[in-house]
């Protein structure tokens, strides 16, 4: 398997020849509203190709850490069930449909675990530690793939 | 309407079986137009001649589009519903609607067809401006203009909270319902519900609510008058709901005028509706921002999922990811800031007690 060039950079070699020899072309503005909306797609998927199955592994070691000691310190069934769940559904492979579906297995324990923090005021620390999750991991994350992303062609 | 060959005789005829006060009605041109992002929409430039005289003027279509391509689910009945009781209302400005295909029998899909404005945008106008004048205050007081109006002045086939807390529990709820349903296990909308579960605002009465404020749904007319548009989210609501829509779409897609002076923009909201300070402020706003984006994140949401099961696709959804990916970092940080400030005022409270 050729690996290099990466999926990133055809996919910004694509961006590239599409904004250069095909936009020039484009006379519409509702064509052009379409070309500028798949250039930042196409952004979006060169950052995710390039990372998405190892930022999902480890958002998914973490979440089992964390959840665990939300599980233990809190006794919260819902918590354990659902970490109990992620752990069984655990990828066996890095296909990427396979990893994320056992993304989104782990991720309902963080759910579970972060309600089960806002219940009872015993575990601020927690609850910290479970909203730094989403704020450090998820929302950042998202905001790196959003990338060039803009409500183009409005009004 | 998206027969762009077929679409000028298609209008023509339809025109024809509402006017039967002209002779002659011809398209003489049709063209699709961006910026619409959830309906179809496209300009006509129409010939009315009755007696040997001539008359033009331009209409727009607004209708569904293609099946398999939407990324937001609406009802034009019931935007159709909205528009008629507006129109005999007359209390907002709104361009005329005039006739409406609520079939698809004659322009291809369930369609309104309305007045065009030439003027442009509120959003086209301020992307140009680094002043804006009292455009902020305007839009203030034209939003509270909308929230005087009453449940009772509305058409009954709107729904009806049975009060304001099962409306704010509905919404809550609905941050749920859409994640429950949703291929993506999402936390944050979960930590989001849970959130604004334990920290409801004051209530206010329920009233129209428009359901997507945002600088491109208003229209300036040649006379430098606001024009409301796309009322297809219109419902009976809290009307903070839009204050707190308009403050996160803008802040995604600006210039925001709110947050340009948000004291001088309340004032102004609060003095067109009477509200008080109490239920009108830059918290409760910003509690409000959190909350009614799930009304149209959610439909969005559900857009993407049927994308992932292949049963919708198209850019303009595709695109939308970003939009809930938008929402989550501003959200998670508004949450903080918001529990930071009742923090502060309960520690105040405690200290004073």
């Amino acid at each position: 398997m050729i690996v290099r060039p990466t999926t990133a950079q055809l996919l910004r070699d694509v961006r590239n020849e599409l904004t250069h020899t095909v936009a020039p072309e484009v006379h519409t503005a509702t064509a052009k509203v379409a070309l500028e909306q798949i250039d930042i797609i196409l952004e979006q998927c060169a950052v995710r190709a390039a990372s998405e199955i190892a930022w999902m592994i480890e958002e998914i070691d973490e979440i089992d850490e964390y959840a665990a000691a939300v599980a233990e310190a809190t006794g919260d069934a819902a918590t354990t069930s659902a970490l109990e769940a992620g752990r069984a559904g655990r990828a066996s492979s890095l296909e990427l449909d396979d990893l994320a579906d056992g993304y989104n297995l782990m991720s309902e324990a963080l759910s579970c675990a972060i309600e089960a923090c806002m219940r009872t005021t015993e575990h601020p620390a927690l609850l910290t530690r479970g909203i730094e999750i989403l704020r450090t991991r998820r929302a950042e994350r998202e905001t790196v793939v959003r990338a060039n992303w803009r409500l183009v062609g409005r009004g | 309407m998206h027969d762009l060959d077929a679409m000028p005789a298609r209008l023509a005829r339809f025109l024809g079986q509402q006017r039967e006060d002209v002779e002659l009605i011809e398209v003489i041109e049709y063209e699709p137009m961006a910026g619409g992002y959830s309906r179809s929409m496209a300009k006509a430039r129409v010939r009315y001649t009755s007696d040997g005289v001539s008359l033009e003027e331009t209409v727009v279509l607004r209708g569904d589009p293609p099946a398999g391509h939407s990324m937001i689910e609406t009802d034009r009945d019931h935007e159709w519903a909205v528009l008629e009781a507006l129109t005999e209302l007359g209390v907002i400005p709104i361009p005329s609607a005039r006739f409406y295909d609520g079939t698809g029998e004659h322009l291809g899909t369930k369609a309104i067809v309305m007045d065009h404005v030439s003027g442009g945008s509120l959003q086209s106008l301020i992307e140009q401006m680094t002043d804006f004048g009292d455009h902020p205050t305007r839009l203030a007081r034209q939003w509270g203009e909308i929230h005087t109006i009453t449940p009772e002045q509305l058409p009954a086939a709107m729904v009806r909270p049975d009060s304001w807390d099962a409306r704010i529990d509905g919404l809550i709820d609905t941050w749920r319902t859409y994640e429950a349903a949703s291929v993506n296990s999402n936390p944050t909308w979960r930590y989001i519900a849970a959130w604004l579960e334990a920290n409801k605002p004051p209530p206010l009465p329920l009233r129209l609510t428009h359901g997507d404020c945002q600088a491109p749904n208003v229209m300036i007319d040649h006379d430098d008058n606001y024009l409301v548009v796309d009322w297809e989210f219109a419902a009976i609501g809290d009307p903070r709901e839009d204050l707190g829509w308009y403050n996160i779409y803008s802040t995604a897609a600006g210039p925001n005028l709110y947050e340009s002076d948000p004291e001088a923009f309340l004032a102004a909201y609060r003095e067109v509706t009477g509200f008080g300070e109490v239920e009108v402020n830059q918290l409760t706003v910003g509690y409000f921002t959190v909350l009614s984006s799930i009304k149209i994140l959610g439909t969005i949401c559900s857009q993407l999922d049927k994308f992932a099961l292949g049963e919708n696709s198209g850019t303009m959804t595709a695109l939308q990811i970003g939009s809930i990916s938008f929402g989550h970092d501003n959200f998670i940080n508004a949450i903080a800031g918001m529990q930071a400030a009742f923090d502060a005022m309960a520690a105040a409270q405690g200290a004073s007690s």
